[in-house]
């Protein structure tokens, strides 16, 4: 049975995770990431993950690089800062953990999401699993895994799909004109983007005695 | 042979088209860093427009890797195309100015001849080719810096910087080997063609038909026949390098350039001179 709560009333697991991220104030990472798209070849790429509690993390890369805009939440500002209304969906078993499912539905316009599946880990209580309907770009999932007592993740996998494109590049030999109808000569394609993250600096906020 | 050579050295040094050939080399230059400089970060936005939903990029990607890659894309047509028309006229302007049997009339044998042509051919044309290279090269890094290399070949590719600076000085030599290729073809059809209009034309029409045959599917051919191999420089913006298909390509380029020289020397042997 599912049950319908309040902004106020955040359910117990998701609590927890709030709790357990918030004590964490700021950290940095190296970062590595990794693009799997069939139609674009990229190497590795190196990058500097930023931390800050209830703030969005922040990728920076000196050379070139996509850096994903969506997925990358990790204090999951999107969730906490907006009520929302939880629908307990009940329990799965990961892995030999006790998983904790979600559907989270937004309370407030100001949300860029639609709808929301969280997997909680309730052992470890930390969100394992997303899969989110943006009201702009699509639907995505998030999968996080951790070290042992970590808040933060240390390898992300963001999964999406998206239009492929096609252009002739020989913009100053042969078919310089690019066409705009190619772009989106096919149907959508999946996406991940592989991100592994190695925290280092880790500033945890100091409990008041 | 050698003083046969010197000869036609100082020939090509002291003839006003060399000169005009090395400039309008240098125009077709300028005008691809001006327009990449104009243009390029339109062009590239347009090309990544429909991955800035999913993604932030950071780095700029109109450098002079970019530029470099550009520049080789005028291996299509523009390069080989000065090329031949100045190169087959080493010979057909000899022709015309009928020093052909004022030369041979002296103690200069026609196999010497034709050969020192062959060679002057090939000198210039890598002249040419290290004149492109290094000047586009500094005007293009000092103006646009350096960077990853983006390529649409099956998809979109990306290079780090010290990979692009690589595949491109590769390609400029892959591209260098067609060059020359062109270069003893300009000859043969001038010792075939004699008249430098219909040379010049003939030459154009190799160009042209170069250029549609590449992208005919010749299904069994594809690996064996001239058109089909004149873009080898590419290969080395996939982003698995087709090693073992660039070399084949490069010995069958060679493979065809002796022969198409092999026969222009044999055809200026057997043709009667005045």
């Amino acid at each position: 049975m599912s049950l319908q709560l309040k902004a106020q009333e955040i359910p117990a697991p998701l609590l927890r995770v709030q709790q357990k991220l918030d004590q964490v104030v700021s950290a940095q990472a190296e970062a590595q990431l990794t693009i799997d798209i069939s139609f674009i070849n990229m190497p590795e790429k190196s990058a500097n993950a930023y931390y800050q509690k209830n703030k969005p993390v922040r990728i920076e890369s000196e050379d070139f690089a996509f850096l994903p805009k969506r997925g990358i939440d990790f204090s999951w500002s999107m969730l906490f800062e907006q009520p929302f209304i939880a629908v307990d969906r009940g329990v799965v078993n990961i892995d030999g953990t006790t998983h904790q499912q979600f559907n989270i539905i937004p309370n407030s316009d100001k949300a860029d999401y639609a709808i929301m599946l969280l997997t909680v880990d309730i052992i470890n209580d930390r969100i394992a699993k997303a899969e989110i309907t943006a009201k702009k770009e699509g639907s995505y999932e998030v999968d996080l895994s951790y070290d042992k007592g970590s808040a933060l993740p240390e390898r992300v996998i963001i999964s999406f799909e998206m239009e492929k494109i096609k252009i002739p590049l020989n913009f100053m030999g042969r078919d310089t004109d690019i066409d705009r109808k190619l772009m989106k000569d096919e149907g959508p394609k999946t996406g991940k983007i592989y991100l592994n993250l190695n925290w280092k600096d880790i500033i945890l906020e100091v409990e008041d005695q | 042979m050698w003083y046969v050579l010197q000869i036609e050295l100082y020939k090509l040094i002291r003839q006003k088209r060399t000169y005009y050939g090395l400039a309008a080399i240098f125009i077709i230059e300028s005008i691809i860093i001006l327009a990449a400089y104009a243009q390029g970060s339109e062009i590239l936005s347009v090309l990544l427009e429909s991955l800035t939903e999913r993604f932030i990029m950071t780095g700029d990607l109109l450098n002079g890797h970019l530029v470099m890659y550009i520049m080789l894309n005028s291996l299509w047509f523009n390069l080989p195309l000065i090329i031949m028309i100045l190169v087959s006229g080493f010979l057909t302007s000899e022709y015309k100015d009928k020093t052909v049997q004022a030369t041979l009339l002296q103690a200069v044998s026609k196999r010497d001849f034709i050969i020192a042509k062959y060679l002057t051919a090939l000198i210039f044309t890598v002249f040419i080719m290290l004149v492109l290279g290094l000047s586009s090269g500094l005007l293009s890094y000092a103006i646009f810096g350096t960077g990853d290399l983006i390529t649409y070949l099956d998809g979109l590719n990306f290079f780090s910087s010290q990979d692009a600076f690589q595949r491109l000085a590769f390609a400029f030599f892959q591209g260098g080997l067609l060059m020359l290729s062109y270069a003893i073809i300009s000859i043969t059809l001038a010792v075939f063609f004699k008249d430098q209009a219909v040379t010049w034309i003939v030459c154009a029409f190799v160009l042209v038909m170069n250029g549609l045959l590449v992208k005919v599917d010749l299904g069994q051919l594809n690996d064996w026949v001239f058109p089909k191999i004149i873009d080898t420089w590419q290969y080395y913006f996939q982003f698995e390098l087709p090693s073992e298909q660039i070399w084949h390509n490069s010995l069958l380029i060679i493979f065809y350039s002796l022969v198409i020289m092999f026969a222009g020397i044999i055809k200026f042997n057997k043709t009667e001179i005045g």
